[in-house]
């Protein structure tokens, strides 16, 4: 395709804008108005032969009036011939006039140029044969004649002939003079004017050429008349013209005007003229225009593309771009100055990130990097190559790698390893590729090779190895040692699988005597528990039994005081006495009754893990009334500081279990032997779900080395004294597992202990009974 | 492409180019007193060529007719046929009076161009290996015709010839033919010159003819001058006979003559009132064209201008203009064939023709 220069499709598509334009309008104006132009000059000769028509016309009218005058005159004085004749001949008009008589020969005559000697040589010729005396003698009417020669003066006239009683008047006209006249007209007309006789040969013009005078016109006529006034051209003077023509009534004279047809009218030729003008003009200015607009245009994107050459070129960063008037081409300079500084930045970045690849690729150490062509020759070596191979990157670049560090094999493998990688693409690798070094030594390799893009190659196929010739040392060493430690932990497998069983064997034997503690323990609890029970009964029994044993008694007495007589007062005195004992009863049974109902709960709680909603504090109550006989016998105090409110969804058996064991533990190891005491159980809100218990003593406190293990079963300071060891340890399974929370200890040795729970409000479902 | 189309596109508007026209010359006198026999020749000419063309020209050239008007002068007519030789004719019909033509002739043969004349009859361009042809056959027949006539029928011995020297080429050649003639019969010729203009004393010239008393009187003018002339005459003397050449054979003379010119005789060979078909034919075909009836004039010019165009038709490659119409005859004339001898002179017979109640009557 053929290439332009901005300035010359701009020159081109100004000019052909201006051509295209102006040729459309041109064919426009041409095709509307040189139709026109035809029509209005066809018209015009047309209206000016008419014109000539009748200005011809005129003339002959006034020519036929004063001949008629004469002609009057003539008829009335027959005598007087001569002088009315002679007032008919005038310079200019009419030639000559004669009378003629009915036989054809002339009596009188009168000459404008004659003289009268002449003039009498004429009498009397014989004109009878000429073609006017014979019309006006057949009409009887007033005859023109066509042109013809005067017999009189052997020119060409035209004859008028009036018929008289005495013969026929005859005007002649020297057709010199008409011509005369019709040219004073003519030369008023516009354009070519040619007078005709009847046959269509010339009379008179004006500007027709020589040549046309003596042609004959009649066909030319003839065909013209046919037209009527459409269409009507003629061949004149060598050339094409619009005619118009029009016809004496009087001599049958045809009147043609013509103007030049087509390009030969002035008009014509100057609607041509104006539109090529126009044509040309607008082309010049078209063509003197468009250079210096092209230029205009062309000037800021030169300016443009010569820095942006330098910029591409020289990488001018720093000179400014240049402006103009055009908003595009500022946009367009702008828009290179932002790509060619995103270009640079690029550039920089593109270069950094190489040169952090190439210093990285070059200087790491443990990997051999080679860049390979496709027929395996070197194209590059990093240092690491250098180390691992031998060779140095100057020795190796472009030799083959079956000249380097592989066998003739292996090469043909790399290569077939390249063709592939080439075909499809792929990565190869990691492969062990054993090698050998310029110094001969065998070294391994786990090799990689895949392909990138190169500028000049194509593709260049990298290699990129690691040195594993130690890796696979370490391994067989590994290997070795692996077969050793698997016989050594058979061994010990065996010898701890024997172990194991005896253990498995001891833990058995503790288990079952774990089982038998704790079973023992739970009895011994219930044996105490039992006698507590026993304890509290027995008082308000015992204090029933007797007032019921006292009235048993008195009513013994009564009946044996009624025997004797029955007196007033020993019954008021009986009625009393039984009121006081079955008062006293009452109110012991009621107490009996009360307690059954406190032990039946407490054992109906610790019995049956039961879970329900409870108040905290109400268990503690009722925990501490069961416990209150024992501590009756003794000199502690037990004070309870929890609050109401505390609602638990948990296992009230449980926690009193956990209770009961904390305060006989304060009681049995706290106070051992102390003779007063303190045991204060308090509660609080830790949050929505979570409640703080604490039990504290003031007692002993626990031996240091004892409180780390105090929740293992058979920790007692006790041992063989009546404890169990087993105690704190039920507590702690309780807490733990049953209750689902956490239980610690805190103590100092002579100043007291305190065991604090951390209790969930709802116990976890899940937890078994153990 | 446009390279390609060019050429084509030239050739193809040369040939769409109407061809260069054939241009044939006519010179004759179409003003003045004789212009009647100018504009027969010119009518005659210009039918044939306007036929001619109508029938798709010559070998599809169209005809060209270059008319100049000699006015009865030498000088004019020289300059005409200078015109016309300029402007590239291949021929000139004319001129139509022997007066003019040895200043045309001194043109053409110079030029080399082909003259044919209608009328022209003087003996001195007779017998001449030239490039001049004469439809009409040179006058020594029709004059010693004539001079026999009257010796004979008219037993005159002593004629007056009235003779327009204006063309006076024709004028003595023809007196000089007939006065051998005649003197040998044993007459006596005796000429009245005169000068044919505005200023002509015609009773003067026919006075001076009169007072030699002449048996009978021979016009050598023009069918005007010849009509004027007989008319003062008769206004003088009744009887004596008339004679005229064919130079007045034309319709004018009876026009301008009227009853003077009865009984006049002449020798022509141009009948009137033949009956030949092709004489008709032609005599509608001019009548259309011109409104009138085509005279002597009008058939010597048509048979000029279609002798011509045969000869040119006729003419094989090669041949020059001259060869064709020598070698080529006979051409196909209105009354008879046109037929030259080797020196280009018609040879034609003529008849005797007398004026009859205002027509020409053939004689004989």
């Amino acid at each position: 395709m053929r290439e332009w220069r901005l300035r010359t499709s701009l020159f081109l598509m100004l000019v052909a804008t201006t051509v295209v334009t102006f040729v459309l309008i041109a064919v426009v104006i041409l095709v509307w108005r040189l139709p026109g132009v035809n029509r209005d000059m066809m018209h015009f000769t047309h209206q000016q032969a008419a014109g000539v028509g009748r200005v011809v016309e005129e003339l002959l009218n006034g020519l036929e009036h004063r001949v008629n005058i004469g002609a009057r005159l003539l008829a009335a004085k027959d005598a007087d011939v001569r002088p009315v004749l002679d007032s008919l001949v005038v310079d200019e008009g009419i030639s000559a006039a004669y009378l003629i008589s009915p036989e054809g020969r002339v009596k009188a005559l009168s000459f404008s140029r004659e003289q009268d000697a002449k003039v009498s040589a004429l009498i009397g010729m014989d004109l009878s044969a000429t073609p006017l005396f014979r019309a006006a003698m057949q009409r009887l009417a007033v005859v023109w004649s066509d042109r013809y020669l005067s017999v009189l003066s052997a020119q060409p006239t035209v004859g008028l002939a009036i018929p008289l009683p005495q013969g026929v008047l005859v005007a002649e006209l020297d057709t010199r003079d008409l011509a005369r006249a019709i040219n004073a007209v003519a030369d008023q007309v516009e354009g070519i004017v040619l007078v005709t006789d009847t046959h269509g040969d010339w009379v008179s013009d004006h500007g027709l050429e020589e040549g046309g005078r003596y042609r004959n016109w009649g066909a030319e006529l003839k065909r013209l008349r046919a037209l009527e006034d459409k269409e009507s051209y003629v061949e004149l003077n060598a050339g094409k013209h619009y005619a118009g023509l029009s016809t004496s009534p009087k001599l049958g004279w045809s009147f043609l005007v013509a103007v030049p047809a087509h390009w030969q009218n002035p008009r014509y030729r100057t609607t041509v003229m104006l539109v090529i003008g126009g044509f040309f003009g607008s082309l010049l200015i078209g063509i003197l225009i468009a250079p210096w607009w092209s230029n205009l245009m062309a000037r800021p994107l030169r300016a443009i593309i010569h820095r942006t050459r330098a910029l591409a070129e020289e990488g001018d960063q720093t000179s400014p771009w240049p402006r103009g008037r055009v908003t595009e081409l500022n946009r367009l300079a702008d828009n290179l100055q932002h790509m060619a500084n995103a270009i640079s930045e690029r550039e920089t970045a593109v270069r950094l990130s190489e040169e952090r690849l190439r210093a990285t690729i070059e200087t790491t150490p443990s990997l051999a990097i080679q860049w390979y062509t496709r027929e395996s020759v070197v194209v590059f070596w990093n240092r690491a190559s250098e180390l691992f191979y031998g060779y140095t990157a100057e020795e190796a670049a472009g030799r083959r790698i079956d000249d380097l560090i592989a066998s003739p094999e292996q090469g043909e493998f790399f290569r077939a390893s390249i063709a592939r990688i080439a075909d499809s693409g792929e990565v190869i690798g990691p492969i062990e590729f054993p090698c050998r070094r310029k110094d001969g030594q065998q070294i391994e390799t786990l090799c990689t090779v895949f392909a990138i893009p190169d500028p000049v190659h194509g593709r260049l196929f990298a290699c990129m190895d690691v040195d594993i010739t130690a890796v696979k040392q370490a391994e067989s060493a590994l290997r070795q040692l692996n077969i050793e430690l698997e016989a050594r932990v058979a061994e010990r497998t065996r010898e701890l699988e024997s172990a194991n069983h005896e253990v498995t064997r001891a833990l058995g034997k503790l288990q079952l005597a774990q089982r038998e503690l704790v079973q023992s323990e739970k009895l011994a609890a219930l044996g105490s528990l039992v006698a507590g029970v026993a304890h509290e009964l027995n008082t308000p029994i015992g204090n029933g039994v007797m007032a019921v044993t006292t009235l048993h008694d008195q009513t013994a007495q009564f009946r044996r005081e009624m025997a004797e007589g029955l007196k007033r007062s020993a019954l008021e005195n009986f009625l009393r006495n039984v009121e006081d004992a079955t008062g006293i009863a009452g109110r012991n049974l009621e107490r009996a009754a009360e307690l059954v109902t406190s032990f039946k709960q407490v054992a109906v709680d610790q019995t049956s893990s039961h879970r329900r909603r409870f108040e905290l504090h109400e268990v503690v109550d009722e925990i501490v009334m069961t416990l209150l006989p024992t501590l009756k016998r003794t000199p502690f105090l037990i004070r309870q500081m929890v609050p109401s409110g505390l609602l638990f969804d948990s296992y009230p058996g449980p926690l009193g279990q956990v209770l009961a064991n904390l305060i006989n533990n304060a009681i049995k190891h706290g106070f051992d032997e102390r003779d007063h005491g303190e045991i204060v159980i308090s509660a609080m809100e830790e949050n929505e779900e979570w409640v703080k218990l604490e039990v504290t003593d003031d007692g002993r406190g626990v031996v240091p080395a004892v409180l780390p293990r105090i929740f293992e079963p058979f920790v007692t300071t006790r041992m063989g004294s009546g404890g169990t060891g087993l105690g704190l340890h039920i507590v702690y399974n309780v807490v733990t597992s049953v209750l689902g929370g956490q239980i610690s200890v805190s103590s100092v040795e002579g100043e007291g202990t305190r065991f604090t729970m951390h209790l969930p409000r709802v116990a976890p479902t899940a937890s078994g009974n153990s | 492409m446009l390279r390609r189309l060019l050429p084509l596109a030239l050739l193809l508007l040369v040939a769409c180019a109407p061809p260069e026209p054939i241009r044939i010359g006519f010179i004759g006198g179409l003003s003045g007193r004789v212009a009647d026999l100018g504009e027969g020749g010119r009518n005659g000419a210009q039918l044939a060529i306007e036929e001619k063309n109508r029938a798709g020209g010559i070998g599809g050239r169209r005809l060209e007719l270059l008319i100049r008007d000699d006015g009865q002068d030498p000088a004019k007519a020289e300059a005409a046929a200078r015109e016309l030789v300029a402007a590239g004719v291949v021929a000139i019909i004319g001129p139509m009076t022997s007066a003019m033509a040895g200043n045309v002739l001194k043109v053409t043969e110079a030029a080399g161009v082909v003259a044919i004349s209608p009328t022209v009859t003087a003996r001195d361009f007779a017998d001449r290996d030239d490039l001049f042809f004469t439809v009409t056959p040179p006058t020594t027949r029709e004059a010693r015709m004539g001079a026999d006539f009257h010796l004979r029928q008219g037993g005159a011995r002593r004629v007056v010839a009235i003779a327009d020297h204006n063309n006076r080429t024709y004028t003595d050649s023809w007196l000089d033919d007939f006065q051998k003639t005649f003197k040998a019969g044993g007459g006596q010729v005796e000429e009245i010159a005169f000068r044919s203009g505005e200023k002509t004393d015609y009773a003067e010239v026919v006075q001076q003819a009169l007072a030699l008393k002449p048996d009978a009187i021979l016009f050598l003018a023009s069918a005007v001058d010849t009509g004027r002339l007989a008319q003062q005459v008769r206004l003088r003397n009744t009887r004596v006979p008339m004679l005229t050449s064919m130079w007045a054979g034309t319709e004018k003379l009876i026009e301008m003559g009227g009853s003077a010119v009865e009984g006049m005789t002449m020798h022509q060979y141009f009948d009137r009132l033949s009956n030949a078909p092709r004489y008709v034919d032609y005599q509608a075909r001019f009548h259309e064209r011109y409104q009138q009836t085509p005279g002597f004039p009008g058939v010597a010019g048509y048979d000029a201008a279609q002798t011509l165009i045969e000869a040119l038709e006729r003419r094989r490659a090669g041949m020059s203009l001259k060869e064709s119409l020598l070698k080529n005859g006979p051409f196909s004339g209105i009354q008879g064939e046109v037929r030259f001898n080797a020196y280009g002179d018609s040879e034609r017979l003529p008849h005797s023709a007398i004026v009859s109640k205002g027509q020409f009557v053939v004689a004989e």
